[in-house]
């Protein structure tokens, strides 16, 4: 609301009530996956969208971490059913995982 | 870092598992830096998934609900809140009122709770009333809110993938209007028509910034995180009344009289170069500058099928290519078939990007068109689009000067999305009223 308030005959500055400019948050609480116990055995995700060296980090965690635990398995995935270079990783990159059936997921993001 | 975190919590993820790997840019690491970057990080990365994460349930703050007071101040300290907030473009904007915003939601039927859209990555709601609210920060008039509303709904579609908008690259949305609603708001569509100052074109401009801010929470450095980002572009409205064709929404297949607002990425606007000469001479410019405009960055090819790059005719401009014979089809034919570089010169670019890769490598991958490779030669020409269709053709600007522009558009990264614009049933009394129309 715009007022204009007058003291001792003075005129001051309106004052203005306002409301917010922001749409209303649609998260919902999300609870994190429980940890592993171990990597011993597990299948091990690796998403990356297709920035220069994402493959390269991707080759190299699996080494480090076969090195270290014994029957690893590493699967790469896109990040998405039609993931591109540079793409914002899609939607159905739920799916992706899902379908990959990981224990675990490693997300590059950025680059 | 601060990105990643704050799109996971506007997903409803706290203290999700996060390890930033070791600057500068992975992008420009060697293969033995990335490496030795890697050895450093990986115990971090098996402490991270193999720890409780304690908080990842924690209910989200709340929030004020629409018409809840969240400041009471001076036109000052009301710009002071919203900035320091991260609530504007960092100019001053109209205080939003409820008696202000309940101005705008005059001109719509549409319920102030109805969802347009949910914009990521902030994914908020972007509702009647938070357009409203946007729009008189904005500047706009509340007779504006029509062509507000349309605009929400074409980020908001998935084609446009509003998601995107603060990627490298720093593009940024322009808005093309056409139909009465030109005539009737007092849109600018000619001499200087790209240009701040009138009212319509500038604050309706200004208004997508506020909504990629509010709605989208595209914040400078933090979730937008172009390397250094185009400002926003004022409304392009087109020319319909100094076109010799019909109205771009007619071609892309709107009925004649119906008011559109067709949003578009920029990634660049060429100089405006002039044409002179025979229609056929004029063209064939056109074609050179195209495919200079085009060839700045060919890993856009390989983005996917469709990209909308834009090129803007003055009137005169136009009238000489009608003249000689051309339709809108003909020129994007045309440019289809003629905008090109010699591959070498493609190759050179895209390895930019990918090292090892051609447009043969990538024809043989299926990730560009078999007549990106018609041979091996590499003084052979590549064509710059994958259809006629890619160039969306504007007439607009001073009807008598022989310019044009070119705006190269960012492929699937806010592709052109056209929404007709709804306006009130008493939309024409209504503007009588205002305007004094007879």
């Amino acid at each position: 609301m715009e007022r204009v308030l007058k003291m001792a005959g003075e005129v001051v500055e309106p004052l203005y009530e306002i409301v917010s400019p922001l749409g209303r948050c649609t998260a919902k609480p999300i609870r994190s996956a429980s940890p592993l116990t171990s990597f011993k055995g597990k299948t091990i995700g690796f998403v990356w969208t297709i920035f220069t060296n994402g493959d390269v980090l991707a080759d190299i965690f699996a080494d480090l971490l076969r090195e270290r635990f014994d029957g690893i398995k590493w699967v790469k995935l896109p990040s998405g059913k039609t993931g591109k270079w540079g793409d914002y990783p899609h939607p159905d990159l739920a799916d992706v995982i899902k379908d990959a059936e990981v224990d675990a997921v490693i997300t590059l993001v950025g680059g | 870092m601060e990105s990643a975190r704050n799109s996971a919590e506007a997903a409803g993820q706290r203290n999700a598992r996060l390890v930033e790997f070791p600057g500068p840019n992975i992008g420009v690491q060697s293969e033995a830096d990335v490496r030795a970057n890697a050895e450093v990080l990986i115990d971090r990365v098996i402490k991270s998934l193999t720890e409780e994460v304690v908080s990842g349930d924690t209910q989200l703050a709340a929030e004020p609900g629409p018409g809840d007071i969240v400041f009471r101040g001076t036109f000052s300290a009301v710009n002071d809140y919203l900035y320091k907030n991260s609530l504007t473009d960092g100019l001053p904007v109209v205080p939003p009122t409820p008696e202000k915003v309940q101005e705008f939601l005059k001109y719509t039927e549409r319920s102030p709770d109805e969802i347009l859209g949910i914009l990521p990555p902030g994914r908020r709601e972007a509702t009647t009333w938070t357009v409203a609210v946007n729009g008189v920060m904005a500047g706009c008039r509340p007779e504006y809110m029509p062509v507000l509303m349309a605009i929400t709904e074409a980020v908001a579609d998935p084609r446009y993938s509003i998601g995107q908008s603060g990627s490298t690259s720093g593009w940024a949305p322009m808005i093309i209007v056409n139909g009465p609603i030109i005539h009737q708001l007092k849109f600018q569509s000619e001499g200087a028509v790209t240009r701040p100052g009138r009212r319509a074109n500038t604050t309706i401009g200004r208004f997508l910034r506020l909504l990629m801010v509010n709605g989208a929470r595209f914040l400078p450095g933090i979730t937008d995180k172009a390397t250094f980002g185009l400002n926003f572009f004022v409304v392009l409205a087109e020319a319909e009344h100094r076109s010799p064709w019909e109205p771009l929404s007619v071609s892309l297949g709107f009925k004649q009289g119906t008011s559109t607002v067709t949003v578009n990425s920029v990634l660049c606007v060429s100089y405006n170069f002039m044409t002179i000469g025979s229609a056929e001479n004029q063209i064939g410019i056109i074609a050179e500058e195209a495919s200079r405009a085009l060839s700045q960055d060919p890993v856009l090819q390989a983005f996917g099928p469709e990209r909308r790059h834009m090129l803007v005719l003055s009137p005169l401009v136009a009238s000489i290519l009608s003249g000689g014979g051309y339709s809108r089809r003909d020129i994007q034919q045309y440019l289809f078939e003629n905008v090109g570089i010699p591959a070498r010169q493609f190759d050179s670019l895209l390895q930019r990007f990918w090292p090892k890769e051609t447009a043969c490598r990538l024809a043989e991958q299926g990730k560009l068109p078999r007549s990106f490779c018609v041979s091996e030669d590499p003084d052979r020409i590549v064509p710059l689009m994958w259809s006629p269709d890619e160039f969306l053709i504007i007439v607009a600007g001073d009807p008598s000067r022989n310019r044009c522009f070119i705006a190269t558009q960012c492929a699937d990264q806010g592709l052109a999305t056209t929404k007709p614009i709804d306006v009130p049933s008493k939309w024409e009394k209504m503007l009588a009223d205002l305007y004094n129309y007879t």
